[in-house]
């Protein structure tokens, strides 16, 4: 009754407006009150779950993606991805999603790609003809990319929120990271297979085209080899993730200064400050969802939500449906940040009950959380592409379905009851 | 500009600078570990304590400037539907009380913990360094919290009843 009772504290305090981490805490606070319990164990217990260097991958990830933002990157991957299928029909939309698939893994945060990659692409798809709410819907889709192409923060979080492997975490999102990027492109195509208004951009030809990919190549590659350097690191058994996220801030500090020639000093304290800020944001959310986490371990909510679904008596299909039911209303309620730290202490443990492993269920969580974000009626993502493009969100509503029933959706069928696709490259690695 | 608004400003100077300086602390302490353990084949013995330190007072410092700029994350689910502004802004006040009597009681928890920190005596293992300096950043980032959070407060109310 009293577990109930924190559940509904939780989830009333989340709609009224207080934010998540203290939404987290009125949650853990009623039980500390109900229970009885002595509060003084209660900071102790958070701060030894975050005292550990493997979290500092997080804000070392964060610096990292700021510094490529605002080397604006953007531009550089979008030129080249625009040589090779800028002159098809639709190209440009495809060069929106890869792109975006490429900058979200680069900095981590939905938000930055789809102001970066938004701010670039609209006025482009506008002036290709492109209808306005479609690039809005495909740019808000693709921006939620990076939370499965590793390097991911989100991931990590995961990954230690629930004690699982950072690596194996990272591997079993990537397949279904690309399978969406491809289905988003499909359904790009097909959308617009009938629109005679589109313009298309002439491919250069022969010694052209090579002009062409030396010049974009050369100016996009220090940036995209930064993510090979990464998982070539922590992959080739080099480098921990958290020694690789430094090595990504050492590398691509003097790329953005010296190279792309965006990094100076004003900008360079823009970095760190707004990292160490949206650090902050995050830790304090991973301290109090840790304390909260705890709670729920002892007084064994996982354990009640379990025998609720085992008094229903439904298969472990049905309950697994339904575990994917709540994800996708909670990353349609929250941030994904938010969103992953509140579905791994209370969905994995029944995941796990039912056979899943941890690592699956890791893209279970990133697909799930990632349609989530961009589901209406609660899609921040999808109204800040609105915003941002101009599009009304009557417009951008009808592409999002089509994005959400025929990307999203067959690839959470996929990872639910696929295993291979996302424990395939896991155990490739000898990860799982 | 009164005498609390100049405290304000050169707090939020410092503590800009204190979240800069551990950023790069932490750059820089990371790497270090990595560059000494792969191409000179030592470590740096107990640089991840002092590193962790520097950590937890960026994580805290930064919690508490997100309250200053308000980017603490929340859902609003409520605000999006609800069509009456008076309506809006008196759940906004709710939340916001709420918000600021936990961040109370928190601090109130934090400085117990504090206290019972510098009792214990405890020290890091290699270094020897008292517990009590990286506890100390729970608390100051709870105390900084409350300070934005009851300035939210206020601003709502002062709305509610101009």
């Amino acid at each position: 009754m009293v577990i109930a009772l924190a559940l509904i504290i939780l989830i009333l305090t989340l709609i009224i407006g207080v934010s998540v981490p203290f939404a987290f805490l009125a949650s853990a606070t009623s039980i500390i009150v109900l229970y009885d319990y002595d509060p003084a164990f209660i900071l102790p217990y958070g701060y030894s779950r975050m005292n550990n260097i493997v979290l500092l991958a997080i804000p070392l990830f964060i610096i990292a993606g700021s510094a490529i933002n605002k080397s604006h990157l953007g531009n550089k991957l979008v030129d080249l991805v625009e040589l090779f299928v800028g002159h098809i029909k639709g190209g440009l939309g495809a060069v929106t999603v890869v792109s975006s698939a490429v900058f979200g893994a680069l900095t981590g945060s939905a938000s930055a790609t789809l102001s970066a990659i938004g701010t670039i692409m609209f006025p482009r798809l506008a002036k290709a003809g492109y209808p306005v709410g479609h690039s809005a819907a495909l740019i808000a889709n693709a921006s939620v990319l990076g939370l499965l192409i590793p390097p991911s923060a989100l991931m990590i979080l995961y990954a230690w929120v629930g004690n699982q492997s950072v690596l194996a975490s990272f591997l079993a999102c990537f397949i279904p990271g690309v399978i969406v990027t491809i289905l988003l492109c499909v359904v790009n195509f097909f959308l617009l297979r009938n629109n005679n208004e589109l313009e298309v951009i002439p491919a250069p030809k022969g010694r052209d085209f090579i002009r062409e990919f030396r010049s974009r190549g050369l100016n996009a590659i220090p940036a995209l080899a930064m993510p090979l350097l990464i998982l070539g690191g922590i992959y080739g058994g080099f480098v921990t993730p958290t020694e690789a996220a430094a090595l990504s801030v050492i590398y691509v500090i003097p790329v953005g200064i010296f190279i792309y020639k965006e990094l100076n000093r004003k900008t360079l304290w823009e970095v760190f400050l707004e990292s160490a800020v949206t650090t902050g944001v995050i830790m304090i959310m991973l301290y109090c969802v840790m304390i909260l986490s705890r709670l729920y371990v002892m007084e064994d909510l996982p354990g009640t939500i379990l025998s609720f679904f085992d008094n229903l008596s439904v298969s472990p299909i049905v309950v697994l449906l339904l575990i994917n039911l709540v994800m996708v209303f909670i990353g349609m309620l929250m941030d994904d940040v938010s969103a992953v730290l509140l579905a791994t202490p209370l969905m994995l443990p029944l995941a796990l009950e039912l056979g899943i492993t941890g690592t699956q269920f890791a893209a279970i969580v990133g697909v799930n959380l990632g349609m989530g974000n961009v589901t209406p009626p609660t899609a921040p993502l999808l109204y800040l592409s609105g915003q941002l493009s101009g599009a009304s969100i009557k417009d951008t509503m009808k592409p999002t379905l089509y994005m959400i029933f025929f990307a999203w959706l067959p690839t959470l069928m996929l990872v639910t009851f696929v295993p291979e696709v996302s424990l395939w490259l896991p155990k490739l690695a000898g990860l799982s | 500009m009164s005498l609390l608004s100049k405290l304000n400003r050169f707090q939020l100077n410092l503590q800009a600078v204190l979240m800069v300086v551990a950023s790069i602390f932490i750059v820089v302490g990371v790497s270090a570990m990595a560059i000494m353990r792969y191409v000179f084949e030592s470590n740096l013995y107990g640089a991840e304590e002092i590193i962790l330190i520097g950590a937890f007072w960026m994580y805290f410092l930064g919690a508490g400037y997100a309250s200053y700029q308000r980017k603490h994350i929340c859902a609003e689910v409520f605000s999006v539907y609800c069509k009456s502004e008076k309506i809006k802004l008196s759940v906004k006040a709710l939340a916001e009380a709420i918000t600021l009597g936990l961040s109370l009681l928190y601090t109130y928890w934090a400085i117990e913990f504090i206290i019972r920190s510098f009792a214990s005596g405890g020290v890091t293992p290699v270094w020897r360094i008292p517990m009590v300096t990286v506890h100390l950043s729970i608390l100051i980032g709870f105390i900084l919290m409350t300070l934005y959070f009851a300035r939210d407060l206020k601003q709502t109310i002062k709305q509610i009843f101009p």
